[in-house]
């Protein structure tokens, strides 16, 4: 119960500081919002010259791309240099050839991937026309045959091999799903990670600080509930915050949501609380905020990496470690898995699990360390 | 009430206080002099039970510190000013008046008596970052007396105060000790030290005289002398 009183005095605190409250509720929103719009205008069109193209590669690659035709390979390569194009498939040799740009890194990708893609079709096409030619060519043998002979000329014809065009279905989310789609999620998880972290951490050294720490824990209070204090407190901030990025990702950026509402709103809370227990421990090694700070680019920034963003799957070995022992991989993965997979509890409760095991091992520290503060 | 003995704290290898032992009763007001930097608030914060003596033992109230069982009858005032700067006096107020169990219709009606009693009634509900020092001082004063405790250990609760409400606070002790409070003050003014049942002077990490203000007086002219004679100037 004595928690409830800390708890009450952390809202309060936090409700009056306006600029604290701003930051918590409105800043998630607007840098996911910054970060929908800046995913979505990124161009993923590649542009690919071509010299003295074959009949029908043009319109193959075109699909895909677009295309410009240049009468040389001279004016091809000029064009290449402006930029107007980001490879140049070159057909004058005995052979093609592909000049890529190589530094706009995404689109000479994107260029590769698509003249590749085009090569493949282009290779079946011209094998499906070389098929039909031959077939035609046989039937005309059969009868030639069967005119000289007066008999059916007895032939075993293979099928055609002609491969149909493939049907593609998703499992999760759809054709028009979007790269920011995928990262929404677990956004939200490092948003939330972030702000309690910065906030809780702040308060509890300005707590320490200015000595209320101390004068709090002269009355009859356990040094468990000021930390639970601070837990019930900003859990309440959380659910909000949860709510309002919910409804504005969902409603406003139309970021599909296949999940239970209240499951994202569990992982949220152990996430917050990791964070939380985490910003007090670590306040208690700052002496000012400018110190508490600096742990941001150890802490927080490292995170960042292992939140979903950037596909891990080939990174060595060491990496995979820092990445296991990093919060917020598992705050991402349980986030995304819920939100894209519409995961159910369980399907996510190890995640749960080790983010509870990263409170109680923090919430633990915390008590060691406020002993400092009174050894009872 | 309080009894000291053999009592030693060290920070590290700073030993700040040696061997100190003493008692203080019920219903007295004991002032705790000392020179800057002799370890006058490391004893307070030691009998209210925030750090465990290296040396000796101190028991209030019969309980051994620290513990959390006496807390509740200690009214504490900090040197420097804990508060609460973004919430109210009366916000300050409330939040510590639960913490020492408080219940509502005794809560209200001590808020509001410790805020007449400390002349902030009129600034009650002004958030703690705005008041000035003396106010400060005040509401740290109102929060030590919020749950009428029978201890009061306030560590200079005078300063930064003017000597109008310094002689009002001073008339409060006497009436709390006549109600059987008993209460230790630091302090460096003499004409406070005068007022105090009892002096203990700390030198050097020692105890050195517990005695009347009058018996101090008598023995070395004046209180001030007493403290000279010591510090050997
Ligand atoms: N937590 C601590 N760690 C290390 N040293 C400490 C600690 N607390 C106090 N000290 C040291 O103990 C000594 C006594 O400090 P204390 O605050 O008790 O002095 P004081 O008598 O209250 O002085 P003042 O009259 O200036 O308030 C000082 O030298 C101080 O540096
Ligand atoms: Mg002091």
């Amino acid at each position: 119960m004595q928690a409830f009183i800390v708890a009450e005095r952390v809202i309060a605190q936090v409700v009056k500081d306006k600029r604290t409250i701003g930051l918590m509720l409105v800043a998630p929103l607007f840098v996911l919002f910054l970060m929908y719009v800046i995913l979505g205008s990124a161009s993923d069109e590649a542009a690919v010259g071509l010299v003295e193209p074959p009949e029908n590669f043009g319109e193959v690659l075109a699909r895909s791309a677009e295309t410009v035709e240049f009468g040389s390979s001279a004016e091809a390569e000029e064009a290449l240099k402006d930029l107007e194009v980001h490879a140049i498939v070159d057909f004058t040799g005995d052979s093609p050839e592909i000049l890529i740009e190589g530094g706009d890194v995404s689109k000479s990708g994107q260029a590769l991937r698509v003249i590749r893609g085009a090569f493949t079709e282009f290779a079946v096409l011209r094998s499906t026309a070389v098929n039909e030619e031959l077939m035609a060519a046989v039937s005309r043998l059969q009868e030639r045959a069967a005119q000289l002979t007066w008999e059916e000329a007895e032939m075993e014809l293979p099928e055609p091999a002609v491969i149909g065009e493939p049907e593609i279905s998703f499992l999760y989310g759809g054709e028009d799903a979007e790269q920011f789609d995928q990262l929404a999620p677990a956004l939200m998880g490092f948003f939330i990670f972030f702000f309690v972290f910065i906030i809780a951490g702040v308060s509890f050294l300005r707590e320490r600080s200015t000595g209320t720490l101390e004068r709090t824990l002269a009355t009859p209070l356990k040094r468990s509930s000021i930390v639970f204090g601070y837990f019930i407190g900003f859990f309440l901030f959380v659910t909000i915050q949860t709510v309002l990025i919910q409804l504005f990702i969902v409603n406003v950026l139309d970021v599909p949501q296949s999940g239970n509402y209240f499951l994202l709103l569990v992982v949220n809370l152990v996430t917050a609380s990791v964070a939380l227990a985490l910003g007090l421990l670590l306040s208690s090694f700052a002496r000012t905020e400018f110190q508490l700070f600096q742990f941001i680019p150890i802490v927080i920034v490292p995170q960042v990496f292992f939140s979903g963003i950037f596909d891990l799957s080939d990174a060595p070995v060491w990496v995979e470690f820092i990445s296991g022992i990093m919060p917020l991989t598992y705050a991402a993965h349980a986030l995304q898995n819920i939100m894209i997979r519409g995961a159910a509890f369980t399907d996510i409760w190890l995640d749960a699990a080790v983010l509870a095991g990263f409170v109680g091992a923090f919430v633990l520290l915390n008590m060691q360390v406020l002993k400092k503060q009174r050894p009872v | 009430m309080i009894e000291v003995a053999d009592y030693s704290q060290s920070f590290g290898k700073k030993e700040v206080l040696r061997d100190v032992s003493f008692t203080i009763h019920k219903g007295e007001i004991v002032g705790l002099l000392g020179p800057s930097g002799s370890g006058k608030t490391t004893l307070i914060k030691s009998i209210i039970g925030m750090q465990r003596p290296t040396g000796g033992t101190i028991s209030v109230m019969g309980e051994t510190q620290p513990t959390l069982a006496v807390s509740k009858s200690i009214g504490y005032m900090a040197q420097a000013d804990a508060l609460y700067g973004d919430l109210s006096a009366r916000g300050n107020l409330r939040y510590f008046g639960k913490l020492y169990g408080l219940k509502k219709k005794e809560l209200a009606e001590r808020v509001e008596e410790v805020l007449r009693f400390t002349d902030l009634t009129a600034d009650a509900s002004r958030p703690v970052h705005l008041f000035s020092g003396g106010m400060k001082r005040r509401l740290s004063l109102a929060i030590a007396l919020i749950h009428e405790p029978p201890l009061l250990l306030l560590d200079e609760p005078t300063v930064g105060i003017d000597p109008k409400l310094k002689r009002v606070f001073w008339q409060e002790f006497e009436e709390l000790r006549a109600k059987g409070v008993t209460i230790v003050v630091t302090t460096h003014i003499m004409d406070e030290a005068e007022r105090c049942d009892r002096l203990l002077l700390i030198q050097d990490g020692r105890l050195l005289d517990g005695g009347t203000p009058q018996e101090l007086k008598d023995e070395f002219g004046s209180i001030e002398g007493a403290f000279m004679r010591k510090e050997g100037v």
